[in-house]
């Protein structure tokens, strides 16, 4: 039996609600952007035509859709790959460039409206970690091997 | 085969460990400046690999500052309120200079933020002893960290007007870690930036293809 796109809603709910929990407020919002924002195509030939019975006039246009459940979740994992496995690998990238005492400073001399937007942090706030890095690794590959087998999603 | 908890399960996993909980917090002005030296820290491999030396230099302190201050805000080159760090090279005689977040002025008077620029060292200096932004730049790319929203064809058009304001002798490069295929397309055309919409540490291929052609420019550019 396929997973419904219930069950994929619910599984959005519940990454949402959890993420709330652990005071991440701003990457569920985040998310719900990219869910709000819907997939792009753009119809490219005849062959879009005839399938999706549209007008020559409209080839080389980009149509938006909301987004399924199941492609909003996969949007979701996408999304948090970058943040959970590309931002912390940057780190080692950038201390074995530039050694391990790497900061970010806002100039004094800007406007307190550029310093509100970009405060300063170190490269250690990427939190590499080779254990947690590896085990994140697997999770993902966990999910996306659940979500594109189509899985039987049966509450155990 | 796959049951609901075990996908429960996998996001607990997943959001319960450490460092995740702390890579979350990460604000996403702090995301782009990470990727923006990253990508610097690709250019500087290289440079190395065109046979090409650099160091770094902190504006007030000289060579291998330490702690090496990147800029958390675009600001002019010229600016000694922090130890601004960037790249001072020689590449078969020729001498430059990489920053990040440095603002330039274009042939039409107006000013560009640049998130790695590579600029002739005497002109460098002239604009720091000058106290003025500078205007020759050789080489930019535009760097954008997606996470929620996938770059539009929009900043490709912004990158091709910001283009046209200079005199670009080695190139100009749109790096990303994501980008619509309308994006792509506009910029597939010759005399566009040449576009890096993937570049990833996870993904070896894509980081190599972007440290050949950065390399590749700075041969012919230097005449090595």
């Amino acid at each position: 039996m396929a997973i419904s796109e219930q069950e994929y809603g619910n599984i959005i709910r519940y990454l949402l609600d959890t993420l709330e929990q652990r005071q991440a407020s701003n990457i569920a919002e985040e998310i719900n952007e990219l869910i709000r924002r819907g997939t792009t195509s753009t119809i490219a030939d005849s062959r879009d035509l005839v399938r999706k019975n549209i007008k020559q006039s409209e080839v080389g246009k980009t149509q938006t859709r909301p987004l399924s459940s199941k492609e909003a979740f996969e949007k979701i994992l996408e999304y948090l790959k970058k943040l959970i496995l590309d931002i912390p690998a940057y780190e080692q990238q950038i201390k074995k460039t530039f050694g391990s005492n790497v900061v970010w400073e806002y100039d004094q001399g800007e406007s307190n409206e550029l310093r509100r937007l970009s405060e300063g942090f170190s490269v250690n706030a990427l939190s590499y970690d080779k254990d947690d890095f590896d085990k994140a690794n697997l999770e993902f590959d966990n999910l996306i091997n659940y979500i594109s087998d189509n899985g039987d999603l049966r509450r155990s | 085969m796959a049951t609901y908890d075990d996908l429960k399960n996998s996001i607990d996993a997943l959001l319960g460990l450490a460092t995740t909980g702390r890579q979350l917090q990460l604000n996403a002005s702090a995301r782009e400046k990470a990727f923006e030296v990253y990508v610097l820290a690709l250019i500087a491999e290289a440079i190395n690999r065109a046979s090409g030396r650099y160091s770094i230099i902190g504006i007030r302190t000289g060579p291998n500052p330490n702690p090496v201050v990147f800029r958390a805000a675009p600001g002019a080159i010229y600016s000694i309120s922090q130890d601004f760090a960037y790249l001072d090279c020689t590449l078969n005689g020729k001498q430059f200079e990489i920053h990040v977040d440095v603002e330039f002025e274009g042939s039409s008077g107006a000013t560009h933020e640049m998130d790695v620029s590579l600029i002739d060292k005497g002109r460098a200096d002239r604009a720091r002893n000058g106290q003025r932004n500078p205007r020759n730049l050789l080489f930019v790319a535009e760097c954008k960290f997606y996470s929620s929203s996938i770059p539009s064809i929009g900043v490709a058009r912004a990158l091709v007007g910001l283009a046209s304001d200079f005199h670009l002798e080695i190139g100009v490069a749109f790096v990303s870690n994501d980008a619509t295929i309308n994006l792509k397309n506009f910029l597939s055309k010759k005399n566009r930036p040449e576009p890096f919409p993937d570049l990833s540490p996870l993904d070896k291929e894509a980081e190599e293809r972007f440290k050949n052609r950065i390399e590749s420019w700075l041969r012919r550019w230097a005449s090595v």
